[in-house]
């Protein structure tokens, strides 16, 4: 039950700010309980690391008067304790900083929304079984939902909001098949035990909530959520996919489509190099969100193509940690400008740093043309994030005396559970790794960087002239390249065959319900029992 | 005192319909009557003691399980009291929450009726009187369906046509069947027997390409009626069919007769799925809705010897109550919009939201979404019919997502702001009275999806009725 507490414990606190809000609202006690119950839960996830693994079984179906399949446990081991930290840091986190953006997006409403989701992200992290798993996904999705739904200025995205549900939904759907799949070689398997038959499938609905396989860009132009609660509903998601990654069994691809191999490592080649350029290229950190996340995830699920699964770890924490440090760096402090250094170290994968056993993920058994591809992604988004750690800021005087205390405390929290997950985070993240694949992408960066310098460009302002040749060709390209990631064209050809295959279907119906439709019956019939006698089962 | 159970679950009801439809054009005491009657039924078959005695004070009154009338033996035996205790209960909450506008008064006395009938339907002796009771049931049906004075539309007609047509068939292989028990498994006229007898299923279950009438019907008559009869005839009818293969040896014997049964279940429900799908009224979608569900009963019906049946009895409590909620929420919304094709929904979340999530959640409860209702069974009943033949797992789950496409177009629908104004806000324009019992039947919906093996079990101790299939 130990496990369940920190979830408990968020739900409560949670409850306890709408219902304060509602009866006596009170700005600085809802944060103190937002805040006191984040710490708390931070605090019982770090002393769990000394009882891993935990499992929790909680119900199960199996009984011989209903022959029904299925149990529902939670569990917490070395993929799993990892990132509940690491989701556990940024919550905190955004209540912390939180305090520094009271005159934006950081009200008792988003920390009780926040503090839910993560709770909600907890119960799919911990999930020990498909049932559990497909369970807490749904739950995610339909809070998530709900919450976009009603934002005010929801109405013009509902489009693209219930676009992204409907690919979580077809993520869980094929959660769904892939359980059926694998109950018939490993009838009840828990979540450790992903049979290889439906590992691939498992995999696809990773990829697809991470929005890399295929690529799939919904969510380009969000409704306004932005940095506090909108970091979290981002990131709660992409972490319950991410620890899916880790527990996948090595030989991921079925024999069947071994010839087709190259097609995976191509469209997560594409989605790699795509989003480093967006990333690269992004007005600001949140525009550059889904980008960040689609780059990272693609390093994750080509960890796992390439046979090493606990490697997609490193990849998944470097996306969430490092990533929360720039999304929630707002507004930009210039004193404060250093933290940025620390994710900045954390995301290059040098020896001994936490990213350092992802690399072994990318090599695989040897380097290939898409390790080179995957390297020259990781250069873009290192030189993208270059670009944002030197951003110049204001002064810490336009914040209240005690936020600015609290503020940078929600950044060194976050370098705290880098350096805790790189020291014992699970075993075999501390080590040297491979040195030469970070010295190839920091060579490419310095490379770009002296590159760019004969062009008068350097950052923190790496942007083209307007009036250059190559400026306009971008501009040009890339709202097309947009159109065809942000997959709207795939949606118009489905859309198409949907309305051809409608028209057909409802053509035959007003045949069969119309005046000659007993005789229609008929005729059907004969040819059902033609068909059936001559042994053809439809 | 001596009774019979059959005067307590056909003949009472029988008796306090006629009462109820005398005094149709009153309708809180037709609704306080048949629901009262209805629950109080179904909570005495769900309590009634094994050994069929019940002492008040000094009264005691023993049961006999059978009672003969013109010749013939009318039986409710005590294993099959689960399954009158659901029918009954349904038919009570139907009943309950039918003070709705465009509700037939003639809707509470009728569907009492139908289900004492469909109650004899299961236990008459000769059992082939078992296709004119439902003849009568299908008869009886007609003035709810298309009220009086109103002109029939042509749903009705082939409704009629289609559901009379099978009696004929039913009797004739009952007939056959008699005769051929002694014959051997090659000859002719067992095959011609069995082929009749499932044509006359099929047409009472309204397999393709006998199904037109279900939409034609739900499309035009009102939805809580339509649900009613498209839970109450397919399931009891279903119940029924056990009584063959449970009585004839070379039926259950047969491989054949489950692989085709497999086939066909998996048909209808890829057929069902793809014509959801494509539905742009909501009231069509209804009616493929339940003929997916007849696939998935007939698929559970060929997987019988892993446990098929068990699965199908499971699914019965779960589809009445989707089906009533699915009614309900069709007959308010009719009420409401007037317009309920998924054009005209436009909107219409943001002024009735529970109503309209609830009618999401309760389509993807029928299609088996995680934690709802028919979940744990649905992927049971896959997995064994992915285990028997992959190809017919795999056309299943495709028709199967033909709903949750539907569901998705209806909820795009139902969310986005309409042409008229849009910046519609999020208003609740629902009375509390008006939520509450959605609210409590969605939350149950969840309970069963997490709990089945607690909720759903005793249904299928009516298997036991069916000794040689269990």
């Amino acid at each position: 039950m130990l496990i369940l507490l920190p979830i408990g414990l968020l739900l409560i606190a949670a409850l306890a700010i709408t219902i304060q809000q509602r009866a006596r609202p009170n700005f600085g006690t809802s944060w103190l309980i937002a805040a006191s119950a984040s710490i708390a839960a931070w605090l019982m996830v770090l002393i769990l690391r000394f009882r891993l693994p935990t499992t929790l079984e909680v119900l199960s179906w199996d009984n011989a008067d209903s022959n029904l399949l299925g149990h529902f446990s939670f569990l917490l081991d070395y993929n799993s304790w990892p990132y509940i930290l690491a989701l556990l840091t940024i919550t905190l986190a955004v209540i912390l900083t939180g305090a520094a953006r009271t005159r934006y997006d950081s009200t008792p409403q988003s920390w009780a929304a926040s503090l839910t989701i993560t709770a909600l992200g907890l119960i799919a992290l911990q999930s020990g079984s498909s049932l559990t798993l497909m369970a807490s996904w749904a739950l995610v999705d339909l809070v998530e939902l709900i919450y976009l739904l009603r934002l005010e200025d929801a109405s013009q995205f509902t489009f693209r909001i219930l676009a992204s549900y409907a690919v979580r939904m077809a993520s869980i759907l094929l959660i769904f098949i892939g359980t059926i799949i694998g109950w018939q070689t490993f009838p009840n398997f828990d979540i450790t035990q992903i049979p290889q038959s439906a590992a691939f499938l498992f995999l696809l609905a990773a990829g697809f909530r991470l929005g890399v396989f295929p690529l799939n860009l919904p969510f380009l132009q969000e409704p306004g959520m932005r940095r506090g609660a909108g970091n979290i509903l981002r990131l709660a998601p992409v972490a319950s996919s991410l620890v899916l990654l880790a527990r996948l069994p090595e030989n991921i691809i079925p024999a069947e489509v071994q010839g087709w191999t190259w097609a995976f490592y191509a469209l997560l080649a594409i989605a790699a190099l795509y989003a480093a350029f967006r990333w690269l290229s992004a007005a600001d950190e949140i525009e550059g969100r889904p980008f960040w996340i689609v780059a990272w995830a693609s390093l994750a699920v080509a960890s796992v193509l390439n046979g090493k699964p606990q490697a997609s770890l490193a990849w998944g924490l470097a996306l969430i940690l490092p990533g929360s440090l720039f999304f929630l760096y707002f507004p930009r402090v210039q004193r404060m400008n250093f933290l940025l250094f620390f994710g900045l170290i954390g995301l290059v994968g040098l020896p001994y740093t936490p990213l350092a056993s992802g690399w072994i993920g990318l090599v695989g058994n040897g380097a290939t043309l898409w390790t080179f591809i995957f390297l020259i992604a990781h250069a873009i988004m290192i030189f993208g994030t270059v670009n944002r750690t030197l951003q110049p800021g204001g002064e810490a005087g336009s914040l209240e005396t005690w936020a600015r205390i609290a503020y940078p405390l929600g950044f060194i929290i976050i370098i705290q559970a880098m350096i805790i997950l790189g020291l014992v985070g699970w075993p075999g993240s501390l080590t040297l790794g491979l040195w030469w694949p970070p010295a190839v992408s920091l060579g490419l960066v310095i490379g770009a960087t002296i590159l760019i310098r004969r062009y008068g460009i350097e950052p923190p302002y790496i942007q083209l002239p307007a009036s250059s040749g190559l400026a306009k060709i971008l501009d040009w390209i890339q709202p097309r390249l947009e159109a065809i990631f942000r997959l709207e064209w795939v949606y118009r050809v489905i859309l198409w065959f949907f309305n051809l295959f409608g028209k057909i279907l409802r053509y035959i119906s007003i045949i069969i319900e119309g005046q000659g439709g007993i005789l229609w019956t008929i005729l059907l019939l004969v040819l059902l029992i033609t068909l059936l006698s001559t042994g053809r089962t439809p | 005192m001596t009774l019979s159970t059959p005067i307590l679950w056909i003949f009472l009801p029988l008796g306090i319909a006629i009462v109820v439809l005398s005094f149709s054009q009153r309708r809180f005491f037709g609704i306080i009557l048949t629901s009262a009657t209805s629950f109080g039924l179904a909570l005495l078959a769900h309590f009634f003691p094994e050994n069929m005695i019940i002492s008040i004070g000094p009264l005691n009154f023993i049961f006999k399980e059978s009672l003969a009338i013109f010749g013939r033996e009318v039986t409710v035996a005590y294993e099959v009291l689960p399954f009158i205790a659901l029918i009954f209960s349904m038919t009570g909450l139907w009943a309950l929450f039918s003070d709705l506008p465009n509700v037939p008064m003639t809707f509470r006395p009728i569907s009492l009726m139908i289900t004492s009938l469909m109650t004899a339907s299961f236990g008459v002796e000769p059992f082939l009187y078992a296709a004119l009771l439902i003849e009568t049931a299908v008869l009886l049906s007609i003035p709810m369906l298309s009220p009086m004075g109103k002109q029939p539309h042509a749903g009705i007609l082939r409704y009629l046509t289609l559901q009379t047509l099978a009696m004929p068939f039913i009797l004739l292989a009952g007939w056959l069947l008699t005769g051929v028990e002694a014959l051997p498994l090659d000859s002719p006229l067992v095959l011609q027997s069995a082929l009749v007898l499932g044509l006359g299923l099929a047409l009472l279950l309204a397999v393709f390409p006998f199904h037109s009438w279900v939409p034609m019907v739900s499309q035009r008559s009102n939805p809580l009626v339509v649900s009613f009869l498209l839970f109450i005839m397919p399931t009891t009818v279903l119940l029924f069919s056990l009584n063959f293969l449970n009585r004839y040896p070379f039926l259950r014997e047969t491989e054949t007769l489950f692989s085709t049964l497999r086939s066909v279940g998996t048909l209808l429900v890829a057929i069902s799925g793809a014509l959801t799908a494509i539905q742009s009224n909501l009231k069509r979608a209804l009616g493929f809705g339940v003929l997916s569900e007849t696939g998935f009963s007939l698929v559970a019906i060929g997987l019988a010897a892993e446990g098929g049946l068990t699965w199908m009895l499971m699914l019965f409590p779960v589809r009445g109550l989707s089906l009533w909620l699915w009614g309900m929420l069709l007959t308010r919304i009719e009420a409401a919009n007037d317009d309920l094709s998924l054009a005209g929904m436009q909107g219409f979340a943001r002024r009735f939201p529970m109503v309209s999530f609830a009618l999401v959640l309760v389509q993807f409860s029928i299609v088996g979404m995680p934690m709802l209702g028919e979940f744990p069974v649905k992927l049971s009943l896959l997995t064994s019919l992915f285990g028997s033949n992959p190809i017919l797992g795999t056309w299943a789950f495709i028709g199967n997502l033909g709903l949750v496409l539907f569901s998705l177009r209806l909820l795009l629908s139902v969310v986005s702001a309409g042409k008229s104004d849009p910046q519609a806000k999020w208003v609740r324009n629902e009375k509390l009275n008006e939520y509450l019992p959605i609210l409590i039947m969605a939350l149950f919906l969840l309970v069963i999806g997490i709990f089945p093996h607690a909720l759903l079990s005793n249904i299928t101790e009516t298997l036991t009725v069916f000794g040689q299939l269990k």
